[in-house]
Order: C-alpha cells, then structure tokens, then sequence
C-alpha cells in the first residue's frame, strides 16, 4: 500500500491541477494510496508514524529533493519501508535526476514499474540518516575515518562525505550501493591570470566511517545541501539499508 | 568509484592532494597518488605513486609503485618500484624489480629480487619428514 507526501509548497494553483492529475494516472495505474500534505502541524516524522499504523509498506514523496531529505532523515527505525519519489513543483531535482526519476507526471510511470535498488545511506551520530553529503568549510577541523587515520586540510579547503550528490563534483554522482563514502577535499588554487579559471586541487578517498572533530571555532555543516547542524559528528555508513523506487536512467 | 569521471579527476581512485596532511594507517584498495603529507603507513593492493610535492614519514605497502617525492620510512613493493629523479627514500627499499634514476638519492638498506616474503613456505611438519626418512633406512 502506497502514502503519499505532498510538500507544503505544493499549494499554488498551477500545482493543484499537477496534483489532480497525479492523482488520477496514479489511480489509473493501480498505485493509489492515501495523500496527506505536509503542514507545520504535521510534519513528516508524524506522517511517517500515520503510515506505518495504516500498514503502508511504499512512501511516495511529492514534492524536492528537500522534502525527500526530510523524509529519509526518520526512517532509520523503518528499515522495510521503500520510498519513491514524484519530483514536483520547484526544484531542487538533483536527486531524482541521480535516482533516474522524471519531473511530474511521468514518475508515476516509474513508480508503477517499480524497480526497486537498496542504497546506501548514512546515519548521524548513529540517531538520524541522511541520503546524500555532508559538507563543511571555512573552520579548522579533522576528519578521523575508519578509526584509523586522521586528515587535516587548510581552513580555506571545501569538505564533502558523499553518498550520493555532493556541491564540490556536481557532475559525478558516487556509486550508493558501493557500501562506503567518498570524501572530498577542494582547494582553491590562484591563477596568475585574470582569465583563467580558479584551478580547483582535489582529495579524495573512500571511507566508512568519519568523525568531524571541529578544531577551534565552531563549525556548522551541511547536510544533504540543506539542514544545517553543529559539529562534531560521528557519520557512518549503513550499507544497503533503505529500499529505493528508481528509474532506468539513474546514475549508478 | 566514481561513474561519471568529472574533468579534474585521474585514473587513480585515491588521491591526497597537497593541501591535505594524513596520521595514521591509511589503507586503499585500487590506485593510490600521494601529492600531500602522510605519517605513518601508507598500503594499497595496487599501484602507489607518489608525487614530487609529497612529504611521507610513513612505511609503504604496495604491489607497485612509483616514487617522486620524500620518503622517510620502510618501503615494501611486491612488483615494480620505480625510483625517479626527484626522489628522496630514507629506509629499507624491498622490491622484486627496481629500477633507479639518476639524481635520485637512496639510504638504506635495498632487497631486490624473489624475497623470503614472496618465496612459497614449505609447511615445518613435511621438512621434518624429509629428514627423517633417509636415517629410518
């Protein structure tokens, strides 16, 4: 049985009727389930308890990569739970694009299919999961990994633990079925010349577990390029832990 | 590790760039380039190279490996290890082939060839039975 999320900021006409006809191709392909729309009343750990005592077995979110952050974030407790997504509204889509996912109405398409992969996803300070990165700059800090080494780089380099999306490499999505992070170091190296392009000097390597220990000043990380929280933090990976609705196009 | 290779990323899978100083027992399973500072060991089951601009104070594990930089510690190589100009190693070298060029500058003890590491073990109970058996005639 499928539940359905709605994003509070799907609440504008134009995305009205988006939603009518979401509702009726869903309905058409056999997929229907209850639609509850996120309020700051009820938030989405409520609904994610709504769903579990109606005995939903598929979360589907309508809505950003936000949304399908939030929602990743209170389901360490539901490891059964499969999650899908029906990119919707304004962006970001970053994620759905990595999960092979379309915007709107064709995703019910995809769903339908139902091509299920169990992905990586990480867990913070062994309470919350997260999806995709953590990304810290500007403050001293050291990265221990695997409970084996350290890693200190200058305050004016860029960090990432990556699962999946990270800001430092767009373009490369990692491998979250590989069962470990990918971290990443970028520095901003000058130019002599005006034209040129700031060079960018990368680090990266593979890393189960990492603890953020920031070194003087406070530091504030990043997680999944939208909720923000206080080091240090003890991030690890939980391998093939959450059962994911993608598409034939995803990038990995 | 990565699917879709970004432009300012190499061949090697693993890399510490110089902006970036390593403690500890740092351990990698594909290739391994080394641009930065690493104390302490430093292993991978493939290829290790380590850059001009590197500063290792650190034992090396690797099956190959090509040094550029300064090395100060143990460097073990199963295969191949290539020693260019620019290098400097402070320890034991062992390798199965080593190949040196000029201007690199080399302290310490260097095993080259088939070592005791890479020969076949013979188990002690059949070197016993070997010895046995011509005195029981």
């Amino acid at each position: 049985m499928h539940h359905y999320f709605i994003d509070s900021s799907l609440a504008t006409p134009r995305s009205a009727k988006d939603l009518a006809r979401i509702e009726t191709r869903v309905t058409d392909l056999g997929i229907k389930g209850k639609m509850t729309r996120l309020t700051p009343l009820h938030d989405v750990a409520s609904c994610i308890r709504d769903a579990r005592m109606s005995n939903a077995d598929t979360l589907v979110v309508v809505g950003n990569d936000q949304l399908l952050s939030r929602t990743i974030r209170h389901l360490r407790a539901h490891p059964r739970l499969t999650v899908g997504m029906i990119p919707l509204g304004t962006g970001p889509f970053l994620f759905a694009r990595a999960l092979g996912l379309p915007e709107g109405l064709a995703a019910c398409d995809t769903l339908a299919a139902r091509r299920t992969e169990m992905l990586d996803v990480g867990s913070l300070n062994e309470n919350e999961l997260f999806f995709s990165s953590v990304e810290m700059a500007h403050a001293p800090y050291t990265l221990e990994c695997d409970h084996a080494f350290r890693v200190q780089a200058d305050p004016s380099t860029r960090a990432s633990v990556q699962n999946l999306l990270s800001s430092l490499l767009p373009k490369a999505a990692d491998c979250p079925t590989d069962g470990r992070f990918t971290v990443l170091f970028a520095s901003p190296v000058s130019s002599r010349w005006r034209r040129t392009p700031r060079c960018v000097q990368h680090t990266s390597f593979a890393a189960r577990a990492v603890r953020i220990v920031p070194s003087a000043e406070e530091l504030i990380v990043t997680i999944d390029g939208f909720r923000r929280v206080r080091a240090p933090l003890i991030i690890e990976i939980l391998p093939r832990h959450l059962a994911v609705i993608v598409g034939k196009e995803r990038t990995f | 590790m990565f699917k879709n290779k970004d432009t300012t990323s190499t061949s090697e899978e693993t890399v510490i760039g110089p902006s970036v100083t390593v403690e500890g027992d740092f351990g990698g399973e594909g290739n391994v380039l080394v641009e930065g500072t690493v104390k302490g060991s430093i292993k991978t089951k493939q290829n290790l190279r380590i850059a001009p601009t590197a500063k290792i104070h650190a034992s090396l594990e690797a099956q190959s490996a090509s040094i550029a930089g300064e090395v100060r510690g143990n460097v073990r190589i199963k295969d191949l290890l290539e020693v260019l100009a620019t290098a400097h190693i402070v320890g034991d070298v062992e390798a199965r082939t080593l190949t040196v060029a000029s201007g690199a500058s080399l302290n310490g003890k260097i095993i080259v060839g088939e070592t005791h590491a890479t020969a076949p073990e013979v188990p002690l109970q059949k070197q016993n039975h070997a010895i046995a058996r011509p005195s029981s005639k």
